[in-house]
């Protein structure tokens, strides 16, 4: 009876040693498993905000004219243009209408957007969009309905082209890349992982922009995605 | 219970207990399948979104990067499409497939002289479409933008332009030599006639530099190989029965036209003043500087010059002048030709073109 109360006792703290060994260890993986994910998280967060930022400035410069579309300013944020479709003139149905045929990656907005016109003589006017409609029973013969689109301004050539574009601007701010349209709030379009100190916009002298994002301690293994090369201006 | 206290795989407890404790493992075995499967599967969906938001990436780079090739690759294919595309239609030059989509080019002609390349491509489910303006010189437009035989910068009082030949081909040229032209020729000019002389317009009024449409002096000169300088006197040169295309004082035979030259019209330019003191030539002739003719030197074509043109001792030009000022001496004339402006324009396409990027346009996006 002695016998077995006594491995009783060392069986109870042996286990109770084991249990806290196993414990110890699940929390010791536990906390690097932790660590791991946020170390994960974080790279992941970052390889985002570097692929979006390059993504988003790419194509939305390389459609511009650098200079007249959009210029680097203070080396943290783009003024710009941001072009959001592309409309052919088809019919001037007055000296402020134009029917048009348009796509692009959503609907002109006569309250915040602009249209950059190209005329017959090559040059390119800025108009303000008053309002958009249908114009059935116009330019025939397309199978497309064109919308009829009227201008704060008189149409002094004919207008071939019309680009629609909204007044924004982009921002390396408060650890995110950010946007900000017209002149409402900077909304992010990446996590808030950059050093807020490091992030540096460049103009170039042939027009292009060059790009250095640091991510908020990834270290290291980053630093050949951080800098590059994101629209070009001579070279087009 | 036994004597020894502990329960008996008989008794009733005894069974409950080691039942109670072979289900309690199952079950806990059970659970730990499920949640590692879970765990599994969690981690599965979230390597293949990973592969597909990868996978879109690649295919929007992919389709972005053929679209922006389409529309920058060579456009010489517009030139032969110049007569067959009417302005506000639009025409498919080529289309192919890709690995996991297809592409395809297209232009619109916006204007007589202006155009749209279009290129779109798909891979996968991405599908990319860019665009971009350009500009390619079309002689009827050009002579319909003319607003008289001479332009130029400095009032001009009309004496020595003519403008009575203007329909009409220049001596020795027979009525077959222009033939070609003539519909588009009488449609110009049955309505309105062209002064002999107006202020310099479009682009060019008050650069001091040629312009030709869209293009500048520099842009101009960038497209000129055939060079001279200084002074000279162009003549055909002709050598194994063939015409010496390479010799830069060979501007062509217009007072021969059956002759091995007689067709043939380059391009010239002089990034200084120049003078011909004789001879003969054909084409479009750029001067950045002065030009002054002498010597009975004929010239059929287009001349534009950023400085004075100046006629002396008996030099004609049959076409269209361009220039600040025009000084012509009493001998000397410039005679408007609507037929000698359009074979020179004509035969200055492919140097001149055959397309020029539109001034601020850039790329065209998104669609």
């Amino acid at each position: 009876m002695m016998g077995r109360r006594g491995v009783s006792v060392v069986e109870a703290l042996l286990g109770v040693l084991l249990g806290f060994l196993v414990l110890g260890l699940g929390v010791a993986l536990l906390a690097r498993q932790r660590a791991a994910v946020a170390r994960l998280t974080a790279r992941g967060e970052a390889l985002q905000t570097l692929r979006v930022t390059r993504y988003v400035l790419e194509a939305e410069l390389r459609v511009g004219i650098p200079g007249r579309d959009w210029v680097v300013a203070g080396g943290d944020s783009v003024p710009l243009r941001s072009f959001r479709g592309v409309g052919i003139g088809c019919a001037a149905l007055g000296p402020t209408t134009v029917a048009v045929f348009y796509s692009g990656i959503r609907l002109p907005r006569p309250e915040k957007d602009s249209v950059l016109i190209l005329g017959a003589d090559g040059d390119w006017v800025a108009h303000g969009l008053v309002s958009d409609a249908p114009a059935p029973g116009v330019c025939n013969g397309t199978g497309e309905v064109p919308q009829a689109w009227s201008l704060a301004d008189t149409l002094r050539d004919a207008a071939l082209l019309l680009r629609v574009f909204e007044r924004g601007s982009y921002h390396l701010a408060d650890g995110a890349f950010r946007y900000r349209r017209g002149r409402s709030g900077r909304q992010p379009l990446t996590p808030a992982v950059l050093d807020d100190g490091s992030q540096a916009l460049m103009g170039l002298p042939d027009g292009g922009v060059a790009l250095e994002l640091v991510p908020r301690g990834v270290g290291g293994p980053w630093a050949g995605f951080r800098r590059g090369r994101v629209a070009w201006g001579a070279r087009r | 219970m036994t004597g020894s206290g502990w329960p008996s795989a008989g008794d009733r407890g005894g069974a409950c207990y080691a039942r109670a404790r072979e289900g309690s493992t199952l079950v806990v075995a059970l659970l730990l399948l499920l949640a590692g499967t879970a765990l599994a599967h969690a981690a599965y969906v979230l390597a293949m979104q990973e592969l597909r938001i990868a996978r879109a990436a690649v295919d929007v780079l992919q389709a972005r990067v053929v679209a922006q090739s389409l529309t920058r690759g060579p456009v010489a294919m517009i030139d032969s499409l110049v007569w067959r595309v009417d302005v506000g239609r639009s025409a498919v030059l080529r289309e192919g497939t890709l690995a996991r989509g297809a592409w395809r080019r297209r232009v619109r002609r916006l204007a007589p002289e202006l155009w749209m390349i279009e290129g779109s491509a798909t891979s996968g489910r991405a599908t990319q479409r860019m665009g971009r303006v350009v500009w390619l010189m079309d002689p009827v437009a050009r002579l319909a933008a003319a607003r008289g035989v001479v332009e130029t910068e400095a009032p001009y009082p009309e004496r020595g332009v003519r403008t009575e030949g203007l329909r009409s081909p220049p001596p020795p040229w027979s009525a077959g030599r222009c033939a070609s032209w003539r519909p588009v020729i009488d449609s110009l000019y049955r309505a309105r006639a062209l002064p002999p002389t107006a202020p310099r317009g479009g682009r060019g009024a008050g650069s001091g530099e040629p312009w030709l449409g869209l293009l500048d002096g520099e842009a101009l000169m960038r497209r000129i190989e055939r060079r001279v300088s200084g002074s000279g006197a162009p003549s055909p040169t002709e050598r194994r029965g063939a015409c010496l295309t390479e010799d830069p004082w060979n501007w062509g035979a217009p007072s021969d036209p059956g002759s091995r030259c007689g067709s043939f019209s380059p391009v010239v330019a002089s990034a200084a003043d120049l003078a011909v003191t004789a001879g003969q030539g054909q084409g479009v002739l750029v001067v950045g500087g002065n030009l002054r003719m002498s010597g009975a030197s004929s010239y059929y074509g287009v001349v534009l010059v950023s400085g004075r043109v100046r006629l002396e001792h008996g030099a004609r030009i049959y076409g269209l002048v361009r220039s600040a000022r025009l000084v012509v001496e009493d001998s000397a004339r410039v005679a408007g030709s609507a037929c000698a402006a359009l074979r020179a324009l004509d035969g200055a396409r492919s140097t001149l073109g055959p397309s020029v990027p539109s001034p601020g346009s850039g790329w065209l996006g998104p669609f």
